[in-house]
């Protein structure tokens, strides 16, 4: 075997381990700038969705609860009437009532801020019967 | 017991369950059909939740059929008790589902300040007739200030209901029966109209399911 040669081959072996831990160094940086970067865009990202989030809830919580005055309008008020078979008689109207209070006190400040009233004719709610 | 969420025109029952999970079935022979679910026993006391789960169910039908909204608390006894109550008022409710056919119902909420209008009231009134005065100047104020909200607004819908509140002067509620359509033009108009009219918020809800437009006695 020619001493030489197993030199030379030990040489490049040498070489191209250098190079190859300096490719892998660039590349565990990059990947590290790209970690970076991406959690930056990711935190971005996320306050955006947290911003939009806190917006969408309160809006939400608006709209819900001015539409569930509207939702008590209509299906207490409103929709077909089967005579006779529907439950819900005069005597259990307060009944009812009673149990949606503890909902509308909550709807109460929304009424105000947006002045919508719960009140609705005949037997239905009425401030006084809350 | 039968707790019965719409009438219907169509045999198809909606995806989601109904009041305490139970399943949606669909009755009737040949249309229309009524649209219920079957339970032992249900709550005396109905929640929030039950309300909003009644009317998921009927929203979700109302997508691909035309329907006609029960009453919240509707129930009958049995499955034949129900197919009587179609049998029997078939023509008012075909006539009913025709009127609503393709359309939605809008509502329209607004609060009428008139407190911040200066009224004028005749001189030489005493102090009695004078506050008497003003009060029916305010109302009149609130009527025609209704009157400005729920005027154009009708003009855009097939049909329309409006109230004011006789306990209450300033509050106005209107429910209109809009083509599918014209929703967006109805509800550009409702913003329109809270810029237009001082002192008026205008707070517009809906779609809905026809509740308002529903029942032939109400027209």
């Amino acid at each position: 075997m020619n001493h030489e040669s197993v030199e030379r081959r030990k040489q490049h072996a040498a070489a191209a381990r250098e190079a190859a831990m300096e490719r892998a160094g660039r590349q565990q940086e990059s990947a590290a700038i790209r970690r970076a970067q991406d959690h930056a865009a990711w935190r971005a990202r996320r306050d955006a969705s947290l911003e939009r989030q806190h917006a969408g809830v309160s809006r939400a919580l608006r709209d819900r609860d001015v539409s569930l005055l509207d939702l008590i309008d209509r299906l207490l008020d409103g929709g077909v009437v089967i005579h006779g078979d529907i439950t819900l008689a005069v005597a259990d109207v307060d009944l009812l009532y009673v149990g949606l209070r503890a909902m509308i006190a909550s709807v109460e400040t929304i009424e105000r801020e947006l002045g919508v009233s719960l009140s609705a004719r005949g037997p239905s709610l009425k401030a006084s019967a809350l | 017991m039968l707790y019965v969420y719409a009438i219907t025109d169509s045999p198809s029952a909606p995806r989601r369950s109904g009041l305490q999970g139970a399943s949606v079935r669909v009755v009737g022979e040949r249309g229309p059909f009524a649209l219920m679910s079957e339970h032992r026993d249900l709550p005396p006391q109905p929640s929030e939740e039950d309300l909003w789960t009644h009317e998921a169910v009927v929203e979700d039908l109302m997508e691909s059929s035309t329907v006609l909204p029960m009453r919240f608390g509707t129930r009958v006894a049995d499955e034949a008790g129900l197919l009587a109550v179609l049998d029997e008022r078939r023509d008012e409710f075909e006539t009913a589902i025709e009127r609503v056919r393709g359309a939605v119902e809008l509502g329209v909420r607004a609060q009428i300040r008139t407190v911040e209008h200066a009224v004028t009231v005749a001189a030489g009134a005493g102090p009695g007739s004078a506050y008497l005065l003003e009060r029916a100047a305010r109302r009149r104020l609130a009527d025609d200030t209704a009157a400005r909200i729920h005027q154009p607004l009708a003009r855009l819908a097939r049909r329309s209901a409006a109230r004011t509140n006789g306990l209450e002067p300033g509050v106005f509620k209107g429910a209109y029966l809009v083509d599918r359509d014209r929703v967006e033009a109805f509800r550009t108009r409702v913003s329109e109209l809270t810029g237009e009219i001082d002192g008026a918020s205008i707070v517009c809800t809906g779609p809905w399911p026809p509740y308002s437009f529903s029942s032939g006695e109400r027209q």
